[in-house]
């Protein structure tokens, strides 16, 4: 639903992202406040704001996967290490640009998404979601074995990754969140465009009713392979920023649990929309931030009790709130978001 | 109604206690440096899956650190420490590191290894010194980097070393026969092979090698692996977690009945697991290597260690802390980061301590602590201050662990 007063009279206006002055007026704004917080934020909630933008790309990726085209997955986190070990690989033993290595991380992700989203076309549900677990663990055993068939990925010791530079300086925090920034920007707009085109169309059909979208013409193995490689696009380009800020990287870090974690934000955000899935990233990863201090504050209290009770506590709220959304608003929070422009829209009338 | 109602105040509560936070946020809450205070950041999982040990090893600095506040150890500045729980969480690593910048930290304690590799480009950047338990081969030689113990590769090293000194060569008129358990995928494993790997390239005829038979983490049983080691003399052990436990018993079960030999990470760290699952009976032939004394010792060491354990934890707590090895490493810890801050502060005077001071300390390091094997010395090819191991035996009748071989300095140890 639009504002009141605000109308659509050609074909260009309706397929607009941006529709008013005021809201374009609001994205620049939002840009700008974005681009310049960097400069005045801390230091440990600069490094919370860049691996968020890291989240954001992997799960937009999830997102395109699972929310617009229904595959399920549970191994984002492993397509994430490929693209990690893709430019950790070529920039540290074959000496290439890191700027060289970002598509190609994506690319080299895609590909490999490809060849475990192939027996998609076979199953799907719970199936589906079991073949994805799998790929989880075998390109992180893959990745932690490798040394053994010959390519230095450091095994489970890891492998240095040069820092990016930009006239032979490497990147500070503050530059670094820009060029995530920059990343997250671009791919965001990618995400919320390919909803629009024919291929995105093409996702939700798949994904609604996949025999009825068959009927109609969809070619589904297409489709599905298109929506992994995409997705793991993605992942792989997350990975490539994480590979690059860490600048050392082991297949730990690329766990099991990481990838819950994307499929738990799209979760919370809510399933098939953008925003919802930037919105599930920041919560989860707001709340993780949020309760550091509030552990903080109780171990300043009770020194005594520190240790045991207040990271354990920090565990609860967290639990608590992640409960708490599930049980109250299990659309998401961009439903809830959408339910409350809603109301403010139509105020004082119900509907 | 009266669910509505119930769901509205649970919101305001959860709301309220993320909002508290947020002073944080806009630095209300302020941070603790000052010139004459120093804060030791400690990074570390004390929730996580590694909590039960990490959190032992905290309790030791901490009470360290109470006890030099209660016998005035540092004059004219105050030492306090601050924690992050990484929950072996890579995404908190660098975000932790720089909260705990944000408090003044100074130094910085970080108890895994990998997660000091991950930051070492930004100590080194920042100027601000770590110290670790675990060393790592990654590590040595970078200037920011200080280790309490050698990497494990070096506990590999000195089981091997201790076995051929302690084997009759004569008597038994053959090699003894030895091989490796562990787990794929773990650093600890795939260490302690590269570490046996490199012994036996110049030790290979001494023994009849059978072998390193690594099982899945997961896996529930042990039965190949156990199988292909099953005539050896001694089982080295690298496994971590419930696996330690899983596997000794399994091991005894199938009526195994030669040595268990492991380092740090295995029997000292889950041996209440071990004793939980496995008949005391059975818990004969267990070693375990590692570089630091063991609670029954004669020395000032222990003994002080023994009093700040029993002054400043419950009973119950402090006989828990007693059965472990985390809180001697805390403790040990303590030492050596008191002894560096001491003498930062006779270097330059308490009010101009800074990260680099502290680091000079630390590069300057030359201690002789009662009890270990070594004098902590380190220098500019070595960050390491204990280098050498012992190996401690599991007494059946006495249930605790006893020293039965002198201090052992593996290869990979030796300063040049």
């Amino acid at each position: 639903m639009l504002p009141s007063g605000t109308f659509n009279t050609r074909p260009e206006q309706d397929m607009a992202i941006v529709r008013t002055k005021t809201q374009w007026l609001l994205l620049l704004l939002g840009l700008a406040f974005f681009f310049t917080l960097g400069l005045y934020m801390p230091g440990d909630w600069l490094v919370w704001l860049i691996i968020l933008g890291m989240y954001v790309v992997a799960v937009l990726g999830l997102h395109i996967m699972t929310g617009l085209c229904g595959q399920f997955s549970m191994g984002q986190a492993a397509f994430m290490a490929v693209g990690a070990y893709t430019t950790a690989v070529l920039c540290t033993n074959y000496g290439l640009s890191p700027w060289l290595t970002l598509p190609i991380s994506g690319i080299f992700a895609g590909l490999v998404g490809l060849v475990f989203g192939t027996p998609a076309l076979r199953i799907k549900g719970f199936y589906l979601v079991m073949s994805t677990i799998a790929a989880q663990f075998i390109v992180v055993w893959l990745i932690r074995e490798s040394p053994g068939i010959g390519l230095d990925t450091g095994g489970v010791y890891g492998i240095s990754v040069p820092k990016i530079t930009v006239a032979g300086e490497g990147l500070d925090y503050v530059q670094f969140w820009w060029l995530v920034l920059a990343v997250v920007v671009v791919m965001t707009y990618f995400a919320k465009n390919i909803q629009r085109t024919s291929t995105g169309r093409s996702f939700v059909a798949v994904r609604d009713n996949d025999l009825a979208a068959e009927v109609m013409g969809v070619n589904l193995f297409r489709t599905k392979l298109l929506a992994f490689f995409i997705g793991c696009f993605f992942a792989g380009i997350a990975g490539w920023l994480w590979a690059h800020f860490y600048g050392w990287i082991t297949p730990a870090q690329f766990d099991f649990r990481l990838s819950l974690w994307f499929l738990g934000m799209i979760i919370i955000g809510g399933m098939g929309s953008t925003t919802g899935a930037i919105m599930g990233a920041v919560t989860i990863r707001l709340m993780d931030k949020m309760v550091d201090p509030l552990a903080d504050a109780i171990s300043s209290a009770f020194p005594n009790l520190s240790v045991q009770v207040a990271p354990a506590l920090s565990l609860i709220v967290f639990a608590l709130v992640v409960i708490f959304f599930i049980l109250v608003e299990p659309k998401g929070l961009y439903h809830r978001w959408e339910r409350i422009k809603l109301y403010y829209r139509l105020h004082p009338f119900a509907y | 109604m009266a669910k509505g109602v119930l769901l509205r105040a649970i919101s305001v509560i959860l709301l309220a206690l993320l909002v508290i936070p947020i002073t944080g946020l806009m630095g209300c809450s302020g941070d603790d440096t000052s010139a004459d205070r120093i804060v030791i950041g400690f990074e570390g999982d004390l929730t996580g899956p590694a909590a039960r040990a990490v959190i032992d090893v905290y309790n030791g600095l901490s009470d360290y650190l109470k006890m030099a506040e209660d016998e005035a150890i540092f004059q004219d500045i105050e030492v306090s420490l601050v924690h992050y729980d990484t929950k072996t969480e890579y995404g908190r690593v660098p975000a932790g590191y720089e909260w705990l910048k944000t408090r003044g930290a100074r130094v910085m304690a970080v108890v895994a290894s990998m997660d000091r590799e991950v930051l070492a480009g930004r100590y080194e950047d920042d100027q601000i010194p770590a110290v670790g338990t675990q060393g790592s081969e990654v590590l040595q030689g970078n200037d920011w980097n200080f280790s309490l113990f050698t990497a494990p590769e070096a506990q590999g090293e000195a089981i091997l070393q201790w076995i051929m000194t302690n084997w009759d060569y004569e008597q038994e008129a053959r090699k003894p026969r030895v091989g490796h358990a562990g787990m794929t995928g773990i650093l600890t494993s795939v260490a302690y092979q590269r570490g046996i790997d490199r012994f036996l390239d110049t030790n290979g005829d001494k023994f009849e090698w059978k072998g390193h038979k690594l099982a899945p983490v997961s896996s529930a049983t042990w039965v190949t692996e156990i199988n292909s080691l099953r005539d050896c003399d001694y089982i080295v052990c690298s496994m971590v977690g419930p696996g330690t436990a899983l596997f000794t018993k399994e091991v005894r079960e199938r009526e195994y009945a030669g040595n268990l030999v492991s380092g740090m990470e295995a029997f000292p760290g889950y041996w209440e697991l071990v004793k939980g699952a496995v008949p005391p009976s059975s818990l004969y032939g267990c070693f375990y290597a590692h570089y630091q004394p063991w609670w029954n010792d004669d020395n000032s060491f222990i003994a002080d260690a023994r009093e700040a354990v029993t002054r400043y934890r419950s009973q119950e707590d402090a006989e828990a802390q007693m059965r472990g090895t985390g809180y001697l490493a805390g403790w040990a810890w303590g030492v050596w980061l008191s002894n560096a801050i001491t003498r930062a502060v006779e270097n330059v005077g308490a009010d101009q301590v800074d990260a680099i001071a502290i680091r000079d300390a630390l590069a300057s390091t030359d201690i002789d602590v009662e009890g270990w094997g070594n004098t902590w010395k380190i220098t500019e090819t070595n960050s390491i201050c204990a280098r050498t191991q012992r190996v401690y035996e599991w007494n059946v009748d006495d249930e605790d662990w006893v020293a039965c071989s002198d201090w052992i300095l593996p290869p990979s140890a030796v300063v040049v």
